[in-house]
């Protein structure tokens, strides 16, 4: 349920700001030249279309974040939790889920503690309990680590490593 | 005036230079189509029976499965590492650098691009077969095609139109891995089917193009991998694309339509 209303939020986002750029609603240049004529209606157009760009600005950098892994990555994403913005809100907490990092726990858990919205609150927690699950990524290196140290015992020579992600020649499967 | 045009063209050198110092993975292929996509599952394995006070006792536990355990894992199958930022995107067109990949054809799939999202690593689809290692990780969200509701307008004397539609799709995935080199060091397959929503938006005139087009995948299966017999996976696949062009429409653009 968390990561559909996320969606929804996001899809929503998506909608209304393409409402906003699209070319049978006014674009930004268009409201500013709407701005002298009508000062008062247009400028609130002009700050709505602002504030979209802004979402959607915001939006496009959580996503590039969340496949970083430095620990200012992570910053910039748990400080996007405390955005006013709600949609930005759920969207940072699916960047902090996809940074994968456990290291945000605690700065989750007081976001939680501080949330008041019940819905929100639940889906941080939520959250909260997927991210401190193990990874399939440090499961696999437990156990290759285990498979690794059986062959070393044997005298067996250590995987080859490549070096590029080049394809090479397909060999003949068994 | 003369020391500006000085240091920008220092300035350009430097950046074309940092920019091909900075490229140390091969470009397999391009895409300027693609859906980026957040994987968020969760793996259950049946645990060893207990016996507490002369009761058989079972359970399961569960690990997360998201995009970088992903990225990991065919970062494994190819035998290498993805540059920092790297993504996973659903390409609608991913075209081989032929130089590098001898095929020709565009092809719809699971691919790892770096971060400008454009720059193809790693054809996951398409995956690795070479001595010792095979795998791949084929995620078909459009497998099977659904009813769809929405509508497009015929575009008037000013080129202007929009599309907008829902559609569902069943969906087909198998993250394949053989690492047969030593004595099976690793073999995983991991497949099944689910469910995915698509929203797709678009709006045109002649001279720009702006849109949105998102799933929602509902994924569930099971399989093997390691030493477990028995799994359950489960989860979501969130994927969105949004474009905004002054440019004229791609063809490729309109999907609805084509049906």
């Amino acid at each position: 349920m968390r990561i559909n209303t996320t969606w929804l939020s996001v899809m929503a986002l998506g909608f209304s700001v393409m409402i906003a750029d699209g070319a049978d609603a006014p674009s930004a240049v268009t409201n500013v030249v709407v701005v002298q004529s009508n000062s008062v209606s247009s400028l609130v157009a002009t700050n709505d279309a602002a504030h979209q760009q802004y979402v959607h600005e915001t939006i496009s950098r959580l996503m590039s974040l969340q496949m970083n892994n430095d620990a200012a990555s992570l910053a910039a994403i748990l400080a996007e939790m405390k955005n006013p913005n709600k949609d930005i809100r759920k969207v940072a907490l699916s960047a902090v889920i996809q940074f994968n990092d456990r290291s945000a726990v605690p700065e989750l858990q007081k976001i939680a503690d501080n949330t008041q919205d019940p819905f929100e609150k639940v889906d941080i927690l939520k959250a909260i309990d997927y991210i401190k699950l193990p990874s399939f990524t440090e499961y696999m290196a437990y156990k290759r680590s285990l498979k690794q140290a059986k062959h070393q015992t044997n005298g067996l020579p250590a995987t080859p490593g490549a070096t590029t992600n080049a394809p090479v020649a397909p060999a003949a499967h068994p | 005036m003369k020391l500006t045009k000085i240091a920008c063209v220092a300035l350009s050198a430097a950046l074309v230079f940092g920019t091909k110092t900075a490229s140390a993975y091969t470009i397999v292929g391009t895409t300027t189509d693609y859906l980026k996509l957040s994987f968020n599952l969760t793996l259950g394995t049946q645990s060893p029976t207990k016996v507490v006070a002369g009761n058989d006792v079972w359970s399961y536990s569960n690990m997360k499965l998201s995009n970088k355990d992903i990225l990991n894992e065919l970062a494994y199958l190819a035998q290498t590492t993805w540059p920092a930022g790297a993504q996973l995107e659903y390409a609608f067109n991913g075209y081989y650098n032929e130089s590098v990949v001898p095929k020709s054809s565009s092809i719809y799939q699971l691919i790892v691009a770096d971060s400008t999202g454009t720059n193809i690593l790693f054809f996951a689809g398409d995956g690795v077969d070479v001595e010792g290692m095979y795998g791949y990780f084929d995620f078909d969200p459009f497998d099977v095609d659904g009813v769809y509701s929405g509508h497009q307008s015929l575009e008037n004397s000013q080129g202007i139109g929009s599309e907008a539609y829902t559609e569902f799709y069943g969906i087909d995935f198998e993250f394949y891995i053989e690492d047969y080199g030593y004595e099976y060091a690793n073999y995983e397959d991991l497949y099944g089917g689910g469910t995915t929503t698509e929203n797709y938006n678009e709006s045109w005139t002649p001279k720009t193009d702006s849109g949105f087009d998102g799933i929602n995948t509902t994924l569930f299966g099971g399989g093997y991998y390691q030493d477990q017999d028995y799994s359950y996976i489960t989860g979501s696949v969130l994927g969105a694309e949004q474009w905004s062009n002054v440019t004229p429409r791609p063809a490729v653009a309109v999907r609805a339509s084509r049906k």
